[in-house]
């Protein structure tokens, strides 16, 4: 296989492996929080809390996006027979 | 280089149509495969409207000759023969996905919540004081709409995947979709698809359900060209 990549394209991949994992764990906090949102196992403030914290992630997440010019396409990983990452 | 569009059975004729950029078609064979592309100088497309029609209709050019898979859009190799290398390495196994494949069709289905859970937000994003319980309130309806996902799943994908040869649920539909999947018909199974695809939509309360196709089976193919990025 020959490489073909200069050095925007390196730079471009690795911010896109970045942001997928960051997105893979944003994901994974927010149903963590719906579970526990719906088992009741959180007072008011902690659900107030927990939900204004994931807010601020998702338009983090919206702004790096926009930055690097990635779509939610762009943002997962094709693991081959295990399916995609997302 | 080149730009690929779709495999097919030998025996493919080059489609009387452009390709990207106005260029000629072209066709390389092996064995049982043949593969439909356009030679470039240089090009990196951009996905555009214009030519993601472009790589469709070429696709669906192929698909008129018999069964195609699709490589996926801005797909390119370094050369014609090195996408005849990808002919022969993956022969079998590419054969095998086009009789998979051949006389089948592919249906979508994009679902839609009708009345959208309350997005505070988007809602408070302009405003100067946002909602003192702003986040208690994004939970609520980001758990309202996995729940309106889980139920259409159950109630409208669940029957349509035993309606079809083969299915994909998307892990993740774009916004604001709740829930969106392919389906593989054959081709003369697709008006009874249409048929129970409607009467399941006109039974859900929560949310609105869209049908599309049939088109090229691009959810039931491996790209092809993935050979080349290992």
């Amino acid at each position: 296989m020959r490489i073909d990549a200069d050095e925007d394209d390196v730079a471009r991949g690795l911010a896109q492996l970045v942001l997928t994992l960051v997105e893979l764990l944003r994901q994974l906090m927010e149903r963590q929080a719906i579970r526990r949102v719906e088992a009741g196992d959180l007072d008011d403030e902690q659900v107030e809390r927990l939900g204004r914290a994931l807010i601020a992630l998702e338009q983090q997440m919206d702004e790096l996006k926009e930055t690097f010019d990635f779509t939610d396409d762009d943002l997962n990983l094709d693991l081959g027979p295990l399916g995609r990452l997302l | 280089m080149v730009y690929a569009y779709a495999i097919g059975s030998a025996g493919l004729s080059p489609p009387a149509r452009r390709g990207l950029g106005g260029v000629a078609l072209d066709v390389v064979a092996r064995q049982e495969l043949a593969a439909v592309y356009s030679r470039h100088r240089t090009l990196r497309p951009a996905p555009t409207r214009a030519n993601v029609l472009t790589h469709e209709r070429v696709v669906e050019a192929v698909l008129e000759q018999g069964p195609a898979l699709p490589f996926r859009f801005a797909t390119r190799m370094e050369s014609a023969e090195r996408l005849a290398a990808v002919l022969e390495e993956r022969h079998d196994e590419l054969r095998d996905a086009l009789e998979r494949v051949r006389g089948r069709v592919e249906l979508g289905v994009r679902v839609l919540p009708r009345a959208r859970a309350e997005d505070p937000d988007l809602s408070e994003r302009s405003s100067a004081e946002p909602a003192p319980d702003r986040g208690r309130r994004y939970l609520l309806a980001r758990a309202a709409l996995r729940r309106a996902a889980d139920r259409a799943a159950r109630e409208l994908h669940g029957p349509l995947s035993q309606a079809a040869v083969a299915s994909v649920l998307s892990e993740r539909p774009p916004a604001p979709a709740i829930l969106v999947a392919a389906y593989l018909v054959d081709r003369e199974r697709v008006e009874p698809f249409r048929e129970r695809f409607a009467e399941l939509a006109a039974s859900l309360t929560h949310c609105d359900a869209f049908l599309t196709g049939p088109l090229p089976p691009y959810n039931f193919v491996d790209s092809p060209a993935d050979a080349d990025r290992r």
